[in-house]
């Protein structure tokens, strides 16, 4: 089984923790790489976006990577962003090493705390956060597990 | 600039107040030293982070500086940083010359260049690795 990219194994933790569901219509709507705007999706939304990260080891399984969790509320609706925003921070940071899908999480760190950006052009409050993590992949071609 | 030998040998030679200014000076030298390493480090970091901002007028990528600063207990720190005073002059985009979008550019996922300062740091961490080790193996005392 490939390796997912964090975007897709963040999406699974953020699910299970009930910050959000994947792709949903209505309340929180999760989405992966692309935020939508528009029928069918809410306002509500959390994007996730890879962003790369150092170049990973080239002799052990070992990688560390980052993502951009990124929140967008309702028209207006800072506070509720912001909650939003600190109950994925509780979600992620910190947490306790695990296996998701086929990936050992052994960390989850921040940069930076949670941000806001901007209102967008329809008054939706965008806040930010960023995560990086150290990883080990279950399989690679020419690495080495730990 | 680094400073020579000479001066922590008549540092020496005095009461023991002139030691420890003696002590200064080589503290001083190595100082200078690491600071110029720290300095061509940071220069690294934005030689590598230059082609991933976005160019349009030119004010974000000709407003990167490297701040090199020494504090108490943090040692000798090098910060690199986008934004504020450009020296592309004033821009449409930053009409007194001030750069204010920086952080905006480099956080907002829908805009070109997103992460640049974040890419270009990783991608010069070898680099950077490289000329830390290089510097302090050719520290002269």
């Amino acid at each position: 089984m490939a390796t997912n990219p964090f975007s897709i194994d963040a999406k699974d933790m953020l699910v299970t923790a009930g910050v959000g569901t994947f792709a949903a219509t209505s309340g929180w709507s999760i989405h992966i790489s692309k935020e939508p705007d528009g029928s069918p999706f809410p306002n509500t939304t959390i994007t996730i976006y890879d962003t790369g990260g150092p170049g990973p080891n080239p002799k052990w399984l070992l990688e560390e990577v980052s993502i951009q969790v990124r929140i967008r509320g309702d028209v207006n609706g800072f506070q509720n962003a912001w909650i939003k925003a600190q109950a994925i921070k509780d979600a992620l940071l910190g947490k306790d090493p695990s296996t998701v899908n086929t990936t050992r999480y052994t960390g989850i760190y921040m940069d930076g705390d949670i941000s806001f950006l901007m209102y967008d052009d329809s008054n939706r409050p965008i806040i930010a956060l960023n995560f990086r993590t150290i990883r080990e992949p279950a399989s690679g071609t020419n690495r080495e597990s730990l | 600039m680094a400073k020579s030998g000479i001066a922590i040998q008549k540092g020496t030679s005095q009461k023991d107040g002139k030691v420890s200014s003696g002590l200064a000076v080589i503290t001083d030298s190595i100082n200078d030293q690491i600071k110029a390493i720290a300095l061509k480090a940071g220069q690294k970091v934005i030689e590598k982070t230059d082609p991933h901002v976005p160019v349009d007028t030119g004010a974000l990528v000709q407003s990167s500086r490297v701040t090199i600063r020494a504090e108490k207990n943090l040692g000798i720190t090098s910060t690199v940083s986008y934004g504020g005073p450009t020296r592309a002059g004033a821009t449409r985009n930053a009409p007194t010359g001030n750069v204010d979008y920086a952080g905006l550019v480099h956080e907002d996922a829908n805009h070109r260049g997103f992460k640049y300062l974040q890419k270009g740091r990783d991608e010069s961490l070898e680099d950077v690795k490289a000329i830390l080790l290089e510097g302090l193996r050719n520290l002269k005392v």
